[in-house]
């Protein structure tokens, strides 16, 4: 184990009582072992965890600033939500979170509130490959903070509940785990939006484990808004029942080091999931994409559009698995990855992976990097518009898809505001 | 308005223009014709500035400005406006989002203010009326699924709304019927009030029944060869261009 892992671990300064204590100190091991991983792993090829090994990052343990944390959130513009709450490094700002006056039937706390509340233990860290898998371990070792979301059987809650990650480093740079738990009950309905935002060095791990009972429905948004020196590792694990349906729409928006993991488990016939992503990046940005999609029973459906578009020295992956068990006939998979290139620096690395066990069984994939169209751009400027704003226009047509099956979504306008504002700030006339 | 002097543009090391000299004065309409490959079409693009062109000499003034110096934008904004013989599909950029951010690109030029969503919309739907367009064309991506009448109609349609000094058409009548090129014609002349002026490219002598020239030339081997009235492209049409030297 190095030094700096051995830092970082003795900087949890937490107690480790109670079976929360033992998950972490379980886990504590588990991440000496590992470690980060590196490029010699496959599924890490691309993707560098270099400055997170160099930046001797610590568990923040001061007090939370809540000041601070307001002013982070200053300038965003959040949708209306059922509740909402509010992690500054990883803890919790009371003042800033408001999860009551939920309808019966549903139950919102702060993670670190949920210990005793039913559910919670039966269900968190279930499924997890906490040996194998070193940010669920380093996840698990911090365990600490984040949503803890049940809906009972029937219920539906309106708007989304909406979790704001804030990082900010400072003299040190910090790590942050925030833990969310989402269990819908047979029927049930919700929405979660995650925005991460950060400033300075810092590095969030996100994990959010998500299980839905037969024919629930869930609407998962993740907005990543990160600064320059921020590195996020967001990593989404979702078990469906029988009928159930979850969307994920990921966007990936921010100035740092992104990487996301989506793996859902389609357990029981007529599932079906959505997975959406969209990375617009620019110098020194690196965004990964990584899903896997187990189809386990028959009769399932996935989809998945992921799409970039990179500018100046910016790098992209994609790493999509989709496993079709032996048992899950008449499987229905389409999984799609297209990029744009708007500079000859920036560079995309691809990987479709089909593993298929079973005969009957329906399974599309395609792929496109290219650059824009040269005409487009050409009879845009033709009526008069500026080369800048024709490449904001032709990519933004271009991005904009990944939004067009949430129109409906009470998020959707705030997530439109986003990529608009994004694509300007990136490549319009004032880049 | 428009003076060209001993143009010479090249493709791909290929001359296509030789010295080619015309001038077009405010109010007036000119036709170029011409056998394939005589540079009609490269005339056209390299006014609008489409890459691909080296000017090896000659010059080009609008309005006294120096055209060929000016960012293909900067030109549109002048008031040169290009209608396209195979206009571009934009998938995902709405016809009315276009046309809007297109208008108030040239008004920010000439410094004036945007216009406001009302009096855009009371425009384009005038405009709209004019070209019998119907009003989902609004809704459309630009071109995406058009036929060829109304990806040209659609043309017709930037042309009417961005009002430029100098209109250049790009064989705007193939593949159109004689409904679809009465309309194109009716949107052309709309803009002819003595102030603007138009040069159509054109192969047939077809669309010269309905937007009539003041002048024809005759373009061959990247030079004027011959110019007339109208009277030429009837000449034109009924013997062919064999007297310049070509089927």
């Amino acid at each position: 184990m190095s030094e700096q892992i051995q830092a970082l671990l003795a900087s949890h300064g937490g107690d480790d009582s109670g079976w929360l204590g033992a998950l972490r100190v379980e886990a504590r091991g588990h991440f000496e072992t590992l470690g980060f991983p590196t490029t010699r792993i496959e599924d890490w090829k691309y993707t560098s965890t270099r400055a997170l090994r160099e930046a001797r990052l610590v568990h923040d343990t001061s007090a939370v600033d809540e000041a601070q944390a307001a002013a982070m959130m200053a300038n965003l513009e959040l949708p209306d939500g059922a509740g909402r709450l509010v992690l500054y490094n990883g803890r919790l700002v009371v003042g800033l979170s408001d999860v009551e006056g939920l309808p019966t039937g549903v139950t919102a706390l702060p993670l670190g509130l949920a210990a005793e509340a039913p559910g919670f233990r039966e269900h968190l860290g279930a499924g997890l490959q906490v040996s194998a898998e070193p940010f669920t371990a380093l996840n698990q070792a911090f365990l600490q903070d984040g949503l803890f979301l049940s809906i009972e059987k029937g219920v539906e809650i309106s708007g989304p509940l909406v979790v704001v990650h804030l990082a900010r480093g400072g003299n040190e740079a910090i790590l942050s785990n925030p833990r969310n738990l989402v269990v819908l009950g047979d029927n049930a309905r919700a929405s979660v939006l995650e925005v991460g935002l950060g400033e300075g060095t810092t590095c969030t791990n996100t994990l959010t484990e998500v299980v839905l009972g037969p024919g629930a429905r869930m609407d998962h948004h993740l907005w990543q808004l990160g600064g320059p020196s921020t590195h996020h590792v967001g990593r989404i694990e979702a078990r469906q029942e029988r009928d159930s349906v979850y969307r994920a729409h990921t966007l990936s928006l921010g100035k740092g080091w992104v990487r996301n993991d989506v793996v859902v488990g389609m357990e029981a016939p007529g599932a079906a999931c959505t997975l959406r992503g969209l990375t617009l990046a620019d110098d020194g940005q690196h965004v990964d994409h990584h899903t896997t999609i187990h189809h386990r029973a028959a009769h399932c459906t996935s989809r998945e559009l992921y799409k970039g578009v990179l500018a100046g020295t910016s790098r992209g992956v994609f790493g999509g698995r989709i496993v079709v068990h032996k048992d899950a006939q008449r499987s229905d998979s389409d999984q799609s990855n297209h990029t744009l290139l708007l500079s000859e620096a920036a560079r995309m690395d691809t990987k479709p992976q089909l593993e298929i066990f079973a005969d009957d069984v329906k399974a599309a994939h395609g792929t496109t990097v290219g650059q824009l169209d040269g005409e487009a751009v050409f009879y845009l400027r033709s009526r008069g518009i500026p080369k800048a704003q024709a490449v904001q226009m032709l990519a933004g047509a271009f991005a904009r898809e990944i939004l067009d099956d949430m129109v409906d979504s009470p998020v959707y306008e705030a997530a439109l505001f986003l990529v608009e504002t994004q694509l300007g700030s990136l490549y319009g006339e004032d880049a | 308005m428009l003076e060209i002097e001993n143009l010479h543009v090249r493709v791909d090391e290929t001359p296509i223009l030789r010295g080619l000299n015309l001038s077009v004065n405010p109010g007036e309409v000119h036709a170029i014709m011409g056998p394939n490959g005589s540079g009609k079409s490269t005339l056209a693009h390299v006014l609008s500035g489409r890459p691909g062109y080296e000017v090896t000499d000659g010059t080009v003034l609008f309005e006294g400005k120096d055209l060929l110096a000016m960012e293909v934008e900067e030109r549109a904004c002048e008031g040169v406006f290009l209608a396209f013989q195979y206009p571009v599909e934009l998938p995902g950029v709405g016809n009315t989002y276009f046309l809007k951010t297109a208008l108030n690109a040239r008004r920010k030029h000439r410094g004036e203010p945007e216009l406001d969503a009302f009096d855009f919309l009371a425009l384009i739907n005038q405009k709209m009326d004019l070209l019998e367009m119907d009003a989902s064309f609004k809704q459309r991506m630009v071109n995406v699924g058009f036929s060829g009448g109304e990806k040209k109609r659609n043309e017709v349609l930037q042309l009417v709304m961005l009002d430029p000094k100098l209109a250049l058409l790009d064989e705007t009548d193939s593949g159109l019927d004689i409904d679809a090129l009465q309309v194109v014609a009716k949107g052309v002349n709309s803009l002819r009030d003595g102030n603007r002026a138009v040069v159509v490219v054109t192969h047939y002598q077809r669309l010269l029944d309905y937007i009539v020239p003041d002048f024809v030339h005759v373009l061959k081997d990247g030079q004027i060869v011959k110019s007339g009235d109208k009277s030429l492209a009837l000449e034109l049409e009924e013997r062919g261009y064999a007297e310049f030297g070509a089927a």
